[in-house]
């Protein structure tokens, strides 16, 4: 009996170690879906604790990368829904447009890097860009581009279809690029293509 | 194949998440389509650059000391087996040199990076000191109970003045952590509570001219014959009381009439 309960203790202590390789991962992902700093650090930590109560139902060998980052998105759609303590970002500058169409707001919305400071470095940029697209389209990008999840791992972390991943991620692509618009730059291939 | 079509299938063949199938089929469309040539290589740009600015992210330092120390992750760090398990917070501290250290420094470094210029008034350096507790900017040492919040601020002022020690349960706030705070001559006791509703701040102190700042207003409590004082800054509210030789400001984001109505409530007169 006191072995199985040592052996317990070892497992989840051998859990909570693996589990704090992907700190940075669950910071990333939830600094960029919390409000503030120190809403992102709890965010993490109860993510950590709720991991450590029910870790007996993760199935060693799976993915705990998307098991945590489904904890942490679960845990921040909860929090956000029952307090609205964790504002998505886009609402911090509502002006009761919402409903609109985003990307016909977007599209006018940068008046282009001359009038920003010019020094701002480009990561700055990418993630402000970040925070005022819809959460629903941010969060695919933070885990897939930024957590290198497969579309499969996203889906199960955000608890809806692969193909929806794939359209959002789609969409959600589109509204970055456009905000960052004159920052992040592709030669443009018209000359190869007239060539042909 | 139309140029709509091709859109998602473009963003699934920059993330190598096609069958072959259909990564024939888009390659194809790429290879002579000028404009979603164009878009392929904008999102593989795009998810580099976005890949690279995730990458920058990492972690605080303190977060993963905050993880190590929370019990609920860690239990072993707070009760180890060699027959410590029973003893109180503040004993099992004294028996772990490295953590009575850490402490000493997590309590010591707030102190002299919280220290205010002199002409500071507190009143206005608490509202200052909340937003940045909110962001992040300043931070705390966290404990388990209300109680071990309240042990751990009395002894950093040699238990010369206790912090107020409010509980908020029924407005949905309990005490997670604490810090201690100069200002000028004043050393001031910061309880930070968190829950349900917005966090919020008890700043205590020993003062008989309580600091009171310019602009605030006065609103005199006939019931408990007291008398509080409610400023603001942007959405940062403040309200001041003074019980006895302590002075008290509570400090949060919540609507200054609700913060007002919970000081009320929870003052006791000093007579």
């Amino acid at each position: 009996m006191e072995g199985r309960g040592k052996s317990r203790v070892e497992k989840r202590e051998r859990f909570s170690q693996e589990a704090l390789g992907h700190l940075d991962h669950l910071y990333r992902v939830a600094f960029h879906l919390a409000k503030e700093q120190q809403e992102a650090r709890d965010l993490v930590q109860e993510t950590y604790a709720r991991a450590l109560d029910s870790f007996e139902q993760f199935s060693p060998g799976t993915n705990m990368k998307a098991w945590l980052t489904r904890i942490l998105y679960n845990y921040f759609l909860d929090h956000y829904h029952q307090s609205k303590r964790w504002v998505p970002l886009e609402k911090q500058s509502s002006t009761g447009e919402e409903g609109s169409d985003y990307s016909a707001r977007v599209a006018g919305d940068d008046p282009g890097p001359e009038a920003h400071i010019l020094n701002k470095e480009l990561h700055v940029k990418i993630s402000e860009a970040l925070r005022k697209i819809p959460e629903e389209f941010r969060a695919p990008i933070v885990l897939v581009d930024m957590g290198e999840l497969t579309y499969a791992e996203a889906s199960e972390a955000l608890s809806c279809p692969l193909g929806t991943i794939r359209s959002r991620l789609s969409r959600g692509r589109r509204y970055l690029y456009k905000h960052l618009r004159g920052y992040i730059g592709v030669e443009v291939q018209e000359g190869r293509k007239r060539q042909k | 194949m139309n140029c709509i079509e091709a859109d998602e299938l473009i963003t699934a063949l920059v993330d190598n998440e096609l069958s072959d199938l259909e990564r024939d089929a888009i390659e194809g469309h790429v290879k002579d389509c000028l404009r979603c040539e164009d878009i392929y290589r904008q999102e593989q740009e795009l998810k580099r650059q976005v890949r690279l600015t995730g990458a920058r992210i990492t972690a605080p330092s303190d977060l993963k000391e905050r993880i190590l120390s929370d019990r609920r992750i860690f239990p072993g760090v707070a009760e180890s087996a060699d027959g410590r398990k029973g003893l109180s917070w503040p004993a099992r501290i004294v028996f772990r040199p490295a953590y009575a250290f850490a402490l000493l420094v997590l309590l010591v470094l707030p102190t002299l990076y919280l220290m205010w210029p002199a002409s500071q008034p507190v009143s206005m350096a608490a509202l200052e000191t909340h937003e940045k507790i909110l962001t992040g900017k300043i931070s705390f040492v966290r404990s388990g109970t209300q109680e071990e919040v309240k042990e751990h601020l009395n002894r950093s002022v040699d238990k010369s003045f206790a912090p107020m020690g409010y509980d908020l349960s029924r407005v949905g706030l309990k005490a997670v952590g604490g810090l201690v705070q100069e200002v000028g001559r004043n050393r001031i006791l910061v309880a930070v509570y968190e829950g349900s509703g917005p966090s919020l701040s008890c700043f205590t102190y020993l003062d008989t001219n309580g600091g009171v700042p310019p602009n605030a207003r006065l609103l005199f409590d006939p019931e408990k014959k007291m008398s509080f004082y409610t400023f603001s800054n942007g959405q940062t509210n403040g309200v001041m009381q003074q019980v006895g030789g302590r002075v008290c400001i509570l400090v949060s984001k919540m609507p200054l009439q609700e913060l007002l109505a919970l000081a009320r409530s929870i003052a006791t007169p000093s007579y």
